[in-house]
């Protein structure tokens, strides 16, 4: 099967798993998406667990803490919400790994550069964490305080975002002078 | 200072060194020559205690550096004090609110008695006095250049490790820089592909090959043959 129709059929299925109402069958499509990630299950599981729980856990936990205050059920809603979050999360991934996803985009231009740009972004942001990580390890003497933590994630922060401001604008001027209508 | 035997390091699918051997004697000033990918700043890095060999030794003073040694506090802040590494990445370096407080890091952790001397000090050598109450991150990239430099100098390390230190900075600051590492009492050690400036960074050259090879390792007389860095693929 082409890559393209991989990528037809990823997007249906996105858009099926969002419509989801209730756990049971999400729970299903969860089994049949590990039964064909084969050995790379756990490795999917482990990351989409890790990106649902950074995203998705933290905000349905406090909606699901007010249903709770309010003496209303709240495990449908915490499981169903997250669940779908997850197999989302798992599909894509799995989608990723199975299929070259440039080739699958590569009906469209526009989806094409939107993809590079976005890899080139996340691969950038990934050397300038591994690069912020050494950095601290190299200039750290002693176990640093409370207050000197809160300092480096305070600039860190500031620092990471400034930085892609700064990288998102030029990346805006030179798409605009390479000629895109942008 | 640094020995590193049959050094070899992979990563992903790829091999950086292969049974690489490198010593590094106290006090000399050696350029470290080579293309992008070369391997320059991995080696930096692994004479930093940042990444570690698969197989083969490093030692600093002697002594076997490894993550377990590193993980023993009184090792560790020994290394961290006396091996510098002035960063490629400049920006990664800089996480404190002000100049000031990113100069006095080091010297804030260590205690040290003199920290706003030491701190005026390095301000003033690199030109940075009116900024210190200024934040690193939105510095141009020179300005952060001379930051990161002052910061790591700022501890009185025996060892500096440099990476392209100088890519940011004007010509009148990089003239400046190439005195000041001149006069330094210390090892150090700079990567670079800037051949323009590497024949006034040491009198000890080092020239990595594309697959991370050393391919010449001597004096400076006669690292800067057209053949030889052409082969290197400095020149071509």
């Amino acid at each position: 099967m082409q890559a393209k129709t991989y990528f037809i059929l990823y997007i249906g299925a996105l858009v099926a798993i969002s419509t989801m109402k209730s756990y049971e069958p999400l729970l299903i499509v969860l089994a049949l998406l590990a039964l064909i990630s084969g050995r790379s299950v756990f490795s999917i599981a482990r990351r989409s667990f890790l990106l649902v729980a950074l995203f998705s856990i933290f905000i349905t936990l406090s909606y699901s803490v007010v249903l709770y205050m309010n003496n209303q059920s709240f495990w449908h809603y915490f499981l169903t919400v997250n669940l779908r979050s997850f197999d989302m999360v798992f599909l894509t991934l799995l989608f990723s790994r199975k299929v070259n996803i440039y080739e699958a985009v590569a009906f469209s231009k526009d989806l094409s550069f939107l993809l590079i740009l976005s890899v080139s972004k996340i691969m950038t942001m990934q050397r300038a964490f591994a690069d912020y990580t050494d950095a601290l390890k190299s200039r750290t003497l002693k176990k640093p305080t409370r207050s000197q933590i809160y300092d480096y994630l305070g600039s860190a922060i500031a620092g990471f975002l400034d930085k892609n401001i700064r990288e998102s604008k030029e990346n805006f001027e030179a798409m605009k002078s390479r000629g895109f209508s942008v | 200072m640094f020995k590193g035997e049959n050094i070899t390091l992979k990563r992903e699918n790829s091999t950086i060194f292969e049974k690489l051997n490198l010593t590094i004697n106290a006090g000399e000033k050696v350029v470290l020559l080579g293309v992008n990918g070369s391997g320059k700043s991995t080696l930096l890095k692994l004479l930093d205690g940042l990444v570690f060999p698969d197989s083969g030794e490093l030692f600093f003073e002697g002594n076997p550096l490894t993550k377990s040694a590193l993980k023993q506090k009184e090792k560790n802040e020994y290394f961290r004090r006396n091996v510098g590494l002035v960063f490629q990445n400049i920006d990664a370096m800089l996480f404190n609110p002000t100049v000031y407080d990113e100069i006095a890091f080091g010297a804030r952790q260590l205690e040290f008695d003199d920290v706003d001397a030491r701190v005026r000090n390095y301000a003033e050598l690199f030109g940075l006095t009116p900024y210190l109450q200024s934040v690193p991150f939105k510095l141009s990239g020179g300005q952060k250049q001379k930051v990161a430099l002052a910061c790591v100098m700022a501890l009185s390390p025996k060892v500096l490790l440099l990476d392209e230190p100088t890519s940011a900075l004007d010509p009148a600051s990089t003239a400046k820089f190439l005195d000041i590492i001149a006069a330094l009492p210390i090892t150090t050690i700079t990567a670079t592909h800037n051949l323009a400036i590497a024949p006034r960074l040491g009198e000890r050259v080092v020239i990595l090959d594309e697959k991370g090879k050393i391919l010449y390792d001597g004096s400076s007389e006669n690292a800067y043959e057209i053949d030889l860095l052409t082969r290197a693929g400095l020149i071509i």
